[in-house]
């Protein structure tokens, strides 16, 4: 069993505090938004969303953070966001929904300068395919992430390709696969310090990207995030559809001329 | 009878001429007709009764043998002697009557012959009257004489001369058409004798029914009574009888060779030239009394030549004394013709025949050769060779048995036997040949001199050899083995109690097996030298055996590519570092054999050595590949996944150079992912950056380190891959890691169809199910 992503509890002046854990993310945003209309319940305001120990949110999790918000103050109680990293607080911003949140002003910080050349060749890999069920989205996430701080970048950074390779592998593996277990969703990633490649792909007959249109600002809907938050937080985001449906994401690591990183 | 109304003075009467049209136009249609005898002879009878002669005949002339032949035909009461003999008179080619038979003058009429004189005597004139010769003339020539009489009593007129001339030109063109049947038959036989000839000659492939064929044909188609055969022997100088036909004569010199010149035969084979003998009886020559002894009168021989070339003389002869006409001799001149180049054929044929067996018999020995040099290197390994070499051997001089000595500084020692029963290879391997005897042995055997035929075993240097007797070998073949002028070691070939002989052909092909044979071997000992090397360095790679891990289990494989023969680049270590952990490594060192094998060591220990050093694996391989790139062979690169595990915790960490990504099956999530590759393959250049990885391995977890030989196995153009790596570990991830081990190996191999090119090395490390806590500190 895994720990439940949001607990309630009220604090000592009497708020009550929603805390987030672990990874948000399209199975369990639902109980982001149960865990705020339940701390809604309580008095005190504004009720306090502490992120200090999400480690990860998707879309959907951002998504469900803002039904949330905008139900408390439908019901005339603000949320405050507390802890929150400067990526969560960047994609709210980008997509309109700060309005809906108090933030704290020393909580948006400019992120720390990282990424000094480390004056020698890099070249890592990845390679593997894993079993199209969402509770192994992660594990790609994961994968993805652990190649990339291995080259200690920043964390803005991290949480942004973190973002991407989370809606890439969650739309493979529940629009590509439908759940099923048995297909596979394939994840190949390559970087040479400078620019990471990631590419996901799936066995789905695939779909029109440009049919997929970004949202307007502060519009609330299902489905559609995804691509807008990859779109948002990589430098190229494209599709192919040969085999399956890949999508292929680019970052780049360093300020400079991107380089074209092909994967092995 | 009609003819009584003819007297003599009504025979210029309006009847007489009107019978004598009808007679004329009865004389056209039989002429048309009939052959030519009863023609003439119907004629002649017409004549004399249509004219009231007293005879009528009909001479022809030949031609070919310019005489007059006849009478052909006759009516009247002449004695037909008296005819004959006037033909004679004719013969003599004088007188009227050869001037009319040469056209000199166009009849001769003679009415009073005893008054003439100028006639020739004979039956006709001694029985007096009147007597005509007419020209028989045909359409260019005259061929013949028509000879008439009158009654005794009366003359014969002009007039009726004239009166003759229808009749005889009548008679001239069935004689002409006659000579012209006969002579068209004659060239047809001629011509069908020679095509029969020349058939017969073109269907035989053997000499002997060659010739027969020749002498009984031309007896067939000839007036001949004997006909044979004689060819020119090789020196060129004799001639022999080969063949004949017809006669047998029984003189036992007829059958004996003799010279040119000598016998009718011999001159026309020193003259080359056709030459016909007649009135043989009356000669009295010595060449030709052979003949005569016979009972020949005629004899023709005809040289047999070909471009110059005599090879015989072709010979007829006759009992009769026969005049051989041009065409005649041309007959036998053709058919000796013929016969030279049929000979000739036939000789080129058997000539061909013998060169196709000979080169079939190379063929045969190329073969032979070529399937022993087969053999010989279808093998690298010493021992399969020595074997293919002793089979080789056995093959190329048909025996049983060879036995392979080699020399060394102890002496002349037992190798290896083929085609021995177990306790004769013992007896073998158990010899012990004394430096004496071998040195004799040696230097009648030396490396330069051909392979001997050993006749006895009593035959010196073999005398010595005791045991030669005892195994009942009483003849073999010795053969020397040297490389480079050295001489490496002996073969016998043999077949125990058998004394036989061994043909000049087998020697040749078995010392040219024994040539190759010396060098393979070399080969094979250098290699298998370089092997034992290489092996002994491999082997020192391999994990110690019993390496036991707390909480978890190892499996583990090495099969080096067989197919090669090469030691390969694969290999691993598991080795305790100071603090307890377990370090991992697999690793592929570009390149096979010996080189490979002594840089794998270095390599293998320099990691030791960095691994003891350092906790961090990234570290270990940076100081690894900065290493490798300052003391290792440029050329050589190096694959390599190197992880660090803790036992109590199944906590890993690891740094993987370019290596294959080791698989790992994950027994809660139920499946399988591959490692990452955190950094390129090392030897390509100092300044690169290793990075390390963390895994933690849960109990049920199985980790699978291998080389490309497993995924790069090949069945035709297809890889076994990793995914299908991937499927096999999913499926097989829940049994013990040595059983996994092996069973991959042998899906691989049977999916390759037992042809793997690649070395595979295989270590699969499985968490237990149940884990020992640490005892806490």
């Amino acid at each position: 069993m895994e720990t439940p992503c949001a607990t309630v509890e009220i604090t000592r002046d009497g708020r009550p505090r929603v805390r987030l854990q672990g990874d948000v993310d399209f199975r369990n945003a639902q109980t982001v938004r149960e865990a705020v209309r339940s701390a809604a319940l309580e008095a005190g305001d504004p009720i306090v969303l502490d992120l200090r120990c999400l480690t990860f949110i998707d879309s959907s999790g951002i998504s469900a953070l803002v039904r949330a918000a905008r139900q408390a103050r439908d019901r005339g109680r603000g949320l405050r966001l507390e802890g929150a990293r400067p990526h969560v607080l960047y994609l709210l911003s980008a997509a309109g929904f700060t309005r809906f949140f108090q933030v704290t002003e020393g909580e948006v910080m400019p992120a720390p300068q990282h990424g000094s050349d480390p004056g020698a060749r890099v070249w890592q890999q990845l390679s593997f395919t894993i079993p199209a069920r969402t509770h192994l989205v992660k594990h790609i996430r994961a994968r993805v992430a652990e190649m990339l701080q291995s080259l200690d970048p920043d964390p803005q950074l991290l949480d942004a390709v973190n973002l991407a390779v989370g809606e890439a592998a969650s739309n493979a593996v529940r629009h590509g696969c439908r759940e099923d277990g048995n297909l596979k969703v394939r994840v190949r990633s390559s970087t040479d310090g400078h620019t990471l490649v990631v590419e996901i792909n799936d066995p789905g007959p695939g779909f029109d990207p440009e049919q997929v249109r970004s949202p307007e600002l502060g519009e609330l809907r299902e489905g559609g995030m995804g691509i807008y938050f990859m779109r948002l937080t990589m430098d190229d985001v494209t599709y192919s559809f040969d085999e399956g449906t890949t999508v292929r994401l680019v970052k780049r690591l360093q300020e400079g001329p991107a380089r074209e990183l092909l994967l092995a | 009878m009609e003819s009584a109304v003819f007297a003599p003075e009504s025979r210029h009467t309006a009847d007489r001429l009107r019978r004598l049209e009808c007679l004329q136009e009865v004389c056209r249609v039989a002429g048309s007709a009939l052959k030519l005898e009863p023609v003439l002879q119907f004629l002649c009878g017409a004549v004399r009764d249509g004219l009231e002669l007293d005879q009528v005949a009909v001479y022809t002339l030949d031609r070919r043998v310019q005489r007059i032949v006849g009478p052909v035909a006759a009516a009247g009461a002449l004695a037909a002697d008296g005819l004959e003999a006037w033909a004679v008179e004719l013969r003599r080619g004088a007188g009227p009557a050869a001037d009319v038979a040469l056209g000199l003058r166009p009849y001769f009429l003679c009415n009073d012959p005893a008054a003439g004189g100028a006639v020739p005597a004979g039956g006709v004139l001694e029985r007096g009257g009147p007597l005509a010769l007419l020209p028989l003339r045909g359409r260019t020539q005259i061929v013949g004489l028509l000879l008439v009489a009158g009654p005794r009593s009366g003359r014969l007129s002009e007039q009726e001369i004239e009166d003759l001339r229808p009749f005889a030109e009548q008679a001239g063109l069935a004689v002409e058409q006659a000579h012209f049947e006969a002579e068209s038959r004659r060239r047809v036989g001629f011509l069908s004798a020679l095509l029969q000839i020349s058939t017969a000659l073109t269907s035989h492939s053997e000499l002997p029914d060659l010739l027969q064929e020749a002498c009984d044909k031309l007896l067939e188609v000839s007036d001949l009574d004997l006909t044979a055969v004689f060819l020119a022997e090789g020196d060129g100088q004799t001639l022999r009888l080969q063949t004949s036909a017809g006669l047998h004569p029984s003189l036992p010199q007829f059958y004996e060779p003799f010279r040119m010149g000598e016998r009718l035969a011999g001159r026309a084979a020193l003259e080359r030239l056709v030459i016909v003998n007649r009135n043989l009886q009356q000669d009295s020559s010595e060449a030709s009394a052979l003949a005569r002894q016979v009972g020949l009168r005629t004899v023709v021989c005809a040289p047999l030549l070909l471009r110059g070339q005599l090879l015989g003389v072709l010979s007829g002869g006759s009992l009769r004394d026969m005049e051989l006409t041009g065409e005649e001799t041309d007959l036998v001149a053709s058919v000796a013709n013929q016969l030279a180049a049929a000979i000739a054929n036939v000789r080129l044929l058997d000539e061909t025949r013998r060169q196709m067996e000979e080169h079939r018999r190379r063929q045969d020995e190329l073969t032979v050769l070529y399937g022993i040099s087969r053999a010989m290197v279808g093998t690298i390994g010493l021992e399969e060779r020595l074997r293919a070499i002793a089979e080789g051997l056995t093959e190329a001089t048909r025996t049983t048995r060879c036995a392979l000595f080699r020399l060394d500084r102890d002496g002349l020692i037992p190798w290896i036997s083929h085609g021995d029963t177990p306790d004769e290879k013992r007896r073998f391997q158990a010899l012990d040949i004394p430096t004496a005897a071998a040195a004799r042995l040696l230097r009648k055997l030396g490396a330069s001199k051909p392979p001997v035929v050993m006749r006895s075993p009593d035959q010196e240097p073999f005398g010595a050899l005791g045991w030669l007797r005892e195994w009942g070998v009483r003849s073999a073949l010795w053969l020397p083995l040297a490389f480079q002028n050295r001489l490496t070691g002996l073969a016998m070939v043999y077949q125990p109690g058998e004394e036989r002989g061994f043909p000049e052909e087998q020697v040749e092909l078995a010392a040219a097996v024994a040539n190759q044979a010396a060098t393979a071997i070399r080969i094979s000992q250098a290699y298998e030298h370089e092997r034992n090397l290489a092996e002994t360095l491999q082997r020192s790679f391999m994990p110690s055996v019993g390496t036991r891990l707390k909480n978890f289990d190892l499996g583990q494989t090495y099969l080096p590519a067989l197919k090669e023969a090469n030691v390969g680049g694969d290999f691993f270590d598991v080795f305790r570092l100071p603090d307890g952990r377990v370090a991992l490594l697999m690793a592929d060192v570009s390149g096979k054999g010996l080189p490979a094998a002594i840089q794998t060591a270095m390599v293998k220990y320099m990691l030791r050595a960095y691994a003891v050093e350092d906790p961090s694996p990234a570290a270990v391989l940076d100081r690894l590949n900065r290493g490798i790139c300052a003391f290792i062979d440029p050329d050589l690169f190096i694959s390599a996944f190197y992880g660090v595990l803790c036992p109590d915790t199944g906590e890993m960490q690891y740094a993987n150079a370019g290596h294959d990504s080791p698989l790992l099956a994950l027994k809660e999530y139920q499946y399988c992912t591959s490692l990452d590759i955190t950094g390129p393959v090392l030897g390509l250049e100092p300044a690169v950056s290793y990075f390390t990885r963390s895994h933690r391995l849960a109990p049920g977890d199985l980790l699978l380190l291998y080389t490309d030989g497993i995924t790069n196995a090949r069945r035709g153009g297809e890889l076994y891959g990793r995914e299908r790596l991937e499927a096999l570990l999913t499926e097989l991830a829940g049994g013990k890691p040595d059983r996994i081990v092996s069973q991959i190996y042998r899906t691989v191999r049977a999916f390759a169809e037992g042809d793997l090119h690649d070395d595979c090395a295989l270590l699969a490390l499985k968490a237990k199910e149940v884990w020992k806590h640490p005892a806490q500190p």
